[in-house]
């Protein structure tokens, strides 16, 4: 049964929106306070104006801040479109330019990135696609007309984009660091032994492990839970408290509100429309129609590539040699959330032989904190940062130009180690996704 | 059925906390923070802020008897008081917190080399304000440094300086103002520790801002900056890579020879802070060093790491120890005594900034994180 589920599964289904208009709605006001909040702290100028340098993402250069007062434009409209999606106003132009801001943002410098940042980027491009403003919108207000029916597929591909992340989050918790030795979270929980009521237990070794285990077991299971009737009103309940106590204990912003919204999709037609009917009770119940967009195989084909892609993205580190944590080839884009606690160090070299003259450069100068304690424990952003000092030293002193780095790092505190190899001139070495060979490898 | 898997799942966990790590011992960080950062304030911070202060008031002390009286011994007296306050600035500038960091103590007083020819300058033109950024390296102990022992060859014509019919009394009174910006900043720091106090111990997380990460951070940047690189680094031409050349002119103490004294007394000063040794009695308290145990941190070679840390320093000031001579002559000709410190030095950036850090999860910034 399960095998030919996907040949199937039919397109022209149609489910009550209800469940699609609640999603909406619960994400534009999350996207509209993530962007007000982003704002008041003071991080538009920190991120994307004070900066000298960007970390950009290879083959996306091009993309770059528009500074002052560029950069809050930028935001105004984002914050708009959340508005858009929020109110179901101007529905798929508000997604588009939502996505594509974001996007946009998000693309400027890597330093940032986080995979809370990844999913709302995958949610707000999934949002575009779907009729989420058909019925309990501005559009359907201006319109006079509120379809109450959107085909299924529209509901069903966000719930398996969420089932997706959370699963594949647990499957990155299944190594040894994590499971036999509780490892990043006996380093990090007993660092927040000072948070309110349950700081104390935070000290304890069993707690690391009780979070380990519960946080992999959540991971892994809560989509399965949240989709069977029977056990979905425990499993919300856990997804709250899950979220909550990760949000009490870690400096991850809005995420877990963020999930404990979306994840109310997983629930039925029936709950949203009761709902729904509270705040809109003149909106009457309509008989489901058959979908207009009977069987469109180009969308089936979309989905199919689109879900494949997600699915096999996160298993694409293993087309490099070595240790993932440590060389981080193919480590973002890939669920990979609270798994380790990584620190480094690197001091660069300038070298200019035809002056026969060496000197070291403080990234500090250049770098603002979260930049420089990003770029120490990752390779690509080493070798940014060495192309940067590369073409400012070449071209004030019109010679070629050599650069060398002494750097360490340690991963979980197993202690620190060589990391990038000092006699590598990185100054030589090319971006990309090839293997990057000048990474030492990780040994005992 | 439900709550049956769940028992099972439990016992599963249970059976795992028991079996999975047997060679650890502790079940659990055994660490009293808030003792910790009571001890770091009250016997380690303050008595260092205290200490400063005193002997910058020996200073002003000396400083107005040599105005008085240009002598010989008034002079000496004043050398005496400024190599002590200028050692006590050691240990202080480990502490780089609260009202030491709001008074920016190592920009304040220790920017070396010192800039003469601006010196000069200012007390041609008498028209000058410490205070003002251009004069930020012709003020504080390095200037000093300079107007004590390097404006002149012999100490008789030193004194002839100062008591120069002409300009005698410019250059006395250049002394007695950066003399006095130090002592001012003596004070503003121990009025303003009284206040300071309750919330360096009040936040005992390790969060941007509270007390364990300004003090784990302003200790890595002082030894990796101002120590490493700016005592021994700069003048003995840097890191390996920098092909020797040296800079004898960048050392700290230039003019009076005191570059030896006063680096050993750094590394020192970091160990002592780092052990949370009383400042007074040199009484072991709860330290960094504790923390770490505590946390269980170990080196690559699962050595203890505030063992490690301790060990690697004193490497360093044993290779201190075996230079005789300012580090100025040392660096001008054979440079590679000051290339053994710098690589002694060296050793301990990782275990600091990277080890350290790391196992205390210290931050660096209230940006939103997911930990990869």
């Amino acid at each position: 049964m399960v095998t030919n589920w996907l040949p199937t599964y039919r397109l022209n289904q149609v489910k009550h929106i209800a469940p699609l208009a609640t999603f909406r709605v619960a994400f534009g006001v999350m996207m509209l306070a993530s962007i007000i909040r982003f704002w008041s702290n003071g991080w538009i100028a920190k991120q994307y104006i004070e900066p000298e340098f960007y970390f950009p993402y290879f083959g996306f250069e091009w993309i770059q801040t528009f500074g002052d007062p560029g950069m809050y434009l930028l935001f105004a409209a984002m914050g708009v479109a959340a508005l858009g999606i929020a109110l179901g106003a101007f529905y798929r132009w508000s997604a588009i330019l939502f996505f594509l801001s974001f996007t946009y943002v998000e693309l400027i410098d890597k330093t940032n990135y986080l995979n809370h940042y990844y999913f709302v980027s995958i949610i707000a491009f999934l949002l575009i696609l779907v009729p989420a403003n058909k019925a309990y919108s501005i559009d359907a207000w201006r319109r006079k007309k509120q379809e109450l029916y959107v085909p299924a597929w529209s509901i069903h591909i966000i719930i398996l984009q969420l089932s997706l992340v959370y699963f594949f989050a647990g499957l990155a918790k299944l190594q040894p660091d994590w499971l036999l030795e509780a490892l990043p979270l006996k380093i990090w929980l007993p660092s927040r032994a000072n948070t309110p009521i349950i700081g104390f237990l935070l000290d304890y070794k069993w707690t690391a492990y009780l979070f380990s285990w519960f946080g992999a077991f959540y991971d892994l299971t809560i989509p399965f839970f949240l989709l069977w009737k029977r056990t979905r009103v425990i499993a919300y309940l856990t997804v709250i408290a899950f979220h909550f106590m990760t949000a009490a204990l870690f400096q991850i912003g809005m995420f877990p509100y963020i999930m404990v919204v979306s994840t109310l999709i997983f629930f039925s037609e029936d709950f949203h429309q009761r709902l729904w009917k509270r705040i809109f009770p003149e909106i009457a119940s309509s008989i489901p129609e058959r979908s207009k967009l009977s069987n469109s195989s180009i969308l089936k084909y979309f989905f199919i590539v689109y879900f494949a892609l997600q699915i096999l993205l996160p298993f694409r580190f293993a087309l490099y040699p070595g240790k993932l944590f440590w060389t981080e080839q193919g480590y973002r884009f890939s669920w990979r959330v609270m798994l380790m606690e990584k620190v480094g160090y690197t001091q660069f070299t300038v070298s200019i032989p035809e002056q026969n003259r060496s000197f070291e450069v403080l990234p500090n100068q250049f770098l603002t904190p979260v930049q420089e304690k990003m770029m120490n424990t990752q390779p690509d952003m080493i070798l940014q940062f060495s192309h940067f000092l590369r073409d400012k030293y070449e071209s004030e002193t019109d010679k070629e130009v050599e650069i060398y780095v002494q750097s360490y790092a340690t991963i979980n505190g197993k202690g620190s180690r060589p990391f990038i190899d000092p006699n590598v001139d990185l100054a030589s070495m090319k971006r990309g996704y090839q293997h990057k060979n000048w990474v030492l490898p990780y040994t005992k | 059925m439900k709550s049956l898997k769940f028992s099972f799942f439990i016992l599963v966990l249970f059976t795992c906390f028991t079996a999975c790590d047997p060679e650890s011992g502790s079940e659990k960080v055994d660490f009293d923070r808030e003792a910790f950062l009571i001890n770091m304030a009250d016997n380690v911070i303050e008595p260092s802020i205290e200490d400063f202060a005193s002997k910058a008031e020996g200073l002003s002390v000396a400083t107005n008897s040599f105005n008085i009286n240009l002598s010989l011994e008034t002079l000496n007296v004043l050398r005496s008081e400024l190599k002590a306050t200028w050692l006590s600035y050691q240990h202080l500038s480990f502490v780089h917190v609260g009202p030491v960091s709001n008074v920016n103590l190592r920009d304040r007083v220790n920017i070396f080399p010192t800039n003469t020819e601006i010196i000069d300058e200012n007390i041609a033109s008498q028209n000058y304000v410490l205070g003002a950024a251009s004069n930020v390296a012709a003020k504080g102990f390095p200037a000093l440094d300079y107007l004590l022992f390097g404006t002149a060859n012999s100490d008789e014509e030193i004194l002839a300086y100062f008591g120069d019919p002409e300009l005698g009394n410019h250059r006395l009174q250049y002394l007695s103002d950066v003399v006095e910006d130090i002592q001012a900043t003596s004070t503003i720091m121990v009025e303003g520790w009284g206040d300071y106090r309750s919330t360096f111990i009040g936040n005992t997380g390790t969060d941007v801002g509270s007390a364990t990460s300004l003090l784990v951070n302003e200790y890595n940047f002082q030894f990796d900056i101002r120590i490493k690189n700016a005592k021994i680094g700069f003048p003995s031409g840097g890191n390996p890579r920098t092909g020797g050349v040296s800079s004898p002119e960048n050392v700290e103490g230039y003019f009076s020879g005191w570059s030896g004294d006063l680096a050993e007394k750094a590394v020192q000063a970091s160990i002592e802070v780092f052990k949370g040794e009383h400042f007074d009695s040199s009484e072991d308290g709860l330290g960094l060093d504790d923390y770490l145990t505590a946390l269980d941190a170990k080196t690559r070679d699962e050595v203890d790491l505030s063992t490690a840390i301790i060990n690697q320093k004193m490497m360093a000031l044993e290779e201190m120890e075996k230079i005789e001579a300012p580090y100025s002559e040392v660096a001008s000709t054979e440079g590679g005594q000051l290339v053994a410190v710098y690589n002694e030095l060296q050793a301990v950036i990782p275990l600091i900034k990277v080890d350290m850090t790391s196992a205390m999860s210290v931050s660096i910034t209230f940006q939103d994180n997911d930990g990869d």
